[in-house]
């Protein structure tokens, strides 16, 4: 899949940081930081997919948050439209909110279970006065049917639905307000690997139909492979690498890339696996390790010096290719 | 709603609950029609008849009659209507009142929280006897509203406890952030999506709080703080039998077992609904 060719970005987030307090003690002192997401930058397209890939805990969670301010971000620069976000109020995001939307991980949690599916996907347009009430109700029909769901089902509550018809109502709402971006934020890992395939399908649709961009996090790379045009690969609160889907996978520059991709299962029974595993857990984000913060677990860089002490910066090691390694491309 | 009614339905306790507190509904709002007597009309030729005093329980007077000559069904029947009129009425209060303080700490946090969690943590300390006796004495005539004011004033911090916890919990689900990304403003949030999912605990602590107020209003009016004579109330009749209680034990005895049912039977109804709104418990 080709990135479509515009220069101009849509959404530009610039050194991105959120630091979440851990108190403890009697007096509820700040006695250290969580830093979920750690001076963070990267930008995209219209109508372009970018992948956000990393284990659990990496942050890519948090920084979909951030973008739509519903974790509000302590420092960086979110220029959505050479706009940034992070200078508007409350009440002026409350309308910016159309162009920017969600869907959730958890199909069962992210529907209210005491609104009707119609209610649901009508909420945004009702507060952002897109409609009176007939006009309202073909909307809400016209969603459900876009989204490949029976209208009728309008009437009826979410605990009627299974994961996957919930998740295509989140998707509905989310498409509601007619979004520039979607932070797509893990939609299809709650789901059965039977209905995952269809999500993918109709979200890769609706990008097509609708001109949709997507921010797509993900926790592997099987899934985002496919579908996302450029892949960010984050680990304990930073990018650790960034390119293109295609560059990525036939040149990878970070050993900690590499290793996530050695882990995707090949279906075919004579490929011999060269599986990288990564020895010991992911660091603590309170305390992250000196220098690369990869380095305690680094096949190549776990005896070097300096890794243990200099923290490697992002840098393009090829056209749109950034890596932060001291030791790109040597894997 | 139609689940939650098969839940409650399922235990036997739930059931006689549901039972005792239906009886006592229709039995406060029938009185008139079905009370045999006026629960009002002292009848002196009882009172002198020999032996002088109570009448026990007969065919005429099922439950006996009163030293003055009344008669004691009558009187327990229209005690029902007093009982719910303070229980139901009171919780109201309370729950109106600790409603509205639980979610604005609960959703708000930060220094609204800190102020009204120092204020229930206040209330809660203040011994609750301490406090109903004051404000009876204090005010001019103490009667049946007097006793609305203070179990609102007493009942609400429970309330708002129960909220506040279940307000930070929905607070942080999926679909209130869904809400707050597609542009809802804080109203819009607490009526649409907090309240609606936390009611719940609300229905249960209303429940086992009128249990409680009924008691409350009970031992307020034996203690001669609450209802004033001649209102049939539960536990004025208690009273006004202490004085024959070695002798004509029936002046005490039905106000008191109509007390101890109508607690249980709104507990037993509390206890049901917590178990079938509560979807740990719940087998689908």
């Amino acid at each position: 899949m080709t990135a479509p060719e515009n220069s101009k970005f849509l959404l530009d987030v610039r050194n991105l940081r959120k630091y979440f307090p851990v108190r403890s003690g009697f007096f509820a002192k700040v006695a250290a930081h969580v830093k979920a997401v750690d001076d963070v930058s990267f930008a995209i397209r219209p109508g372009e997919a970018l992948g956000l890939v990393g284990e659990s805990g990496c942050g890519k969670t948090t920084i979909g948050r951030c973008i739509l301010r519903l974790i509000e971000p302590d420092e960086g620069k979110l220029l959505f439209l050479d706009e940034d976000l992070m200078k508007l109020s409350r009440s002026q995001m409350r309308i910016r909110r159309r162009d920017l939307q969600i869907i959730f991980q958890d199909p069962y949690a992210s529907l209210n279970p005491r609104m009707t599916v119609g209610k649901i996907i009508g909420e945004g347009l009702i507060i952002h006065r897109m409609g009176r009430s007939s006009e309202l109700t073909r909307r809400v029909r016209e969603l459900l049917e876009i989204v490949g769901l029976n209208p009728a089902y309008a009437s009826r509550y979410p605990h009627e639905f299974s994961g996957g018809q919930r998740q295509r109502i989140g998707i509905a709402r989310a498409l509601a307000l007619n979004p520039r971006l979607i932070v797509c934020d893990e939609p299809v890992s709650a789901l059965d690997v039977s209905i995952q395939a269809q999500v993918i399908n109709l979200l890769q649709d609706l990008q097509d139909r609708m001109n949709l961009t997507y921010l797509f996090i993900a926790h592997d790379l099987s899934v985002v492979r496919h579908f996302c045009h450029r892949i960010a690969v984050m680990y304990l609160g930073r990018i650790v690498e960034l390119a293109t889907s295609e560059d990525l996978h036939s040149h990878t520059l970070h050993p900690y890339t590499n290793a996530l991709l050695s882990s995707i299962p090949v279906p075919d029974p004579t490929h011999q696996k060269q599986r990288i595993i990564l020895e010991g857990d992911v660091p603590t984000p309170i305390h992250k390790p000196s220098g690369c913060s990869f380095h305690t677990r680094c096949p190549v860089g776990k005896d070097k010096s300096i890794c243990r002490e200099v923290e490697p910066s992002l840098a393009e090691e090829a056209p749109g290719h950034f890596s932060a390694c001291h030791f790109s491309g040597q894997i | 709603m139609g689940r939650i009614w098969k839940q409650i339905l399922k235990s036997k306790l739930a059931v006689i609950g549901i039972v005792i507190v239906t009886c006592l509904v229709l039995a406060a709002i029938l009185a008139p029609a079905l009370a045999p007597y006026d629960p009002f009309e002292i009848d002196l030729d009882l009172v002198i008849q020999e032996p002088p005093g109570p009448k026990p329980p007969s065919r005429a007077h099922w439950f006996g009659t009163d030293d003055l000559g009344r008669d004691l069904f009558s009187r327990v029947m229209y005690g029902a209507r007093i009982s719910l009129m303070v229980g139901v009425l009171a919780m109201g209060i309370a729950t109106v009142i600790g409603v509205i303080l639980g979610t604005l700490a609960g959703y708000y946090g930060g220094w609204v929280d800190a102020v009204i969690t120092w204020m229930t943590d206040t209330a809660f300390a203040f011994p609750a006897a301490l406090l109903a006796i004051g404000v009876m004495a204090i005010v001019p005539n103490p009667s049946v509203f007097w006793i609305f004011v203070v179990l609102g004033l007493i009942g609400w911090a429970g309330v708002a406890r129960v909220i506040r916890g279940k307000i930070l919990s929905v607070r942080e689900e999926d679909y209130t952030e869904a809400a707050r990304a597609v542009g809802a403003g804080d109203f819009r949030i607490i009526c649409r999506y907090l309240l609606p999912n936390s009611i719940a605990p609300i229905m249960v602590s209303a429940t086992i709080g009128i249990a409680g107020n009924i008691l409350t209003e009970a031992w307020l009016s034996f203690l001669g703080l609450g209802a004033q004579p001649p209102v049939p109330s539960w536990g004025l009749m208690v009273t006004e039998g202490q004085a024959y209680l070695a002798s004509h034990y029936w002046m005490c005895l039905f106000p008191g077992i109509a007390i101890a049912v109508t607690v249980l039977g709104w507990n037993l109804l509390g206890d049901g609904l917590r178990d079938a709104l509560d979807p740990r418990l719940r087998d689908f």
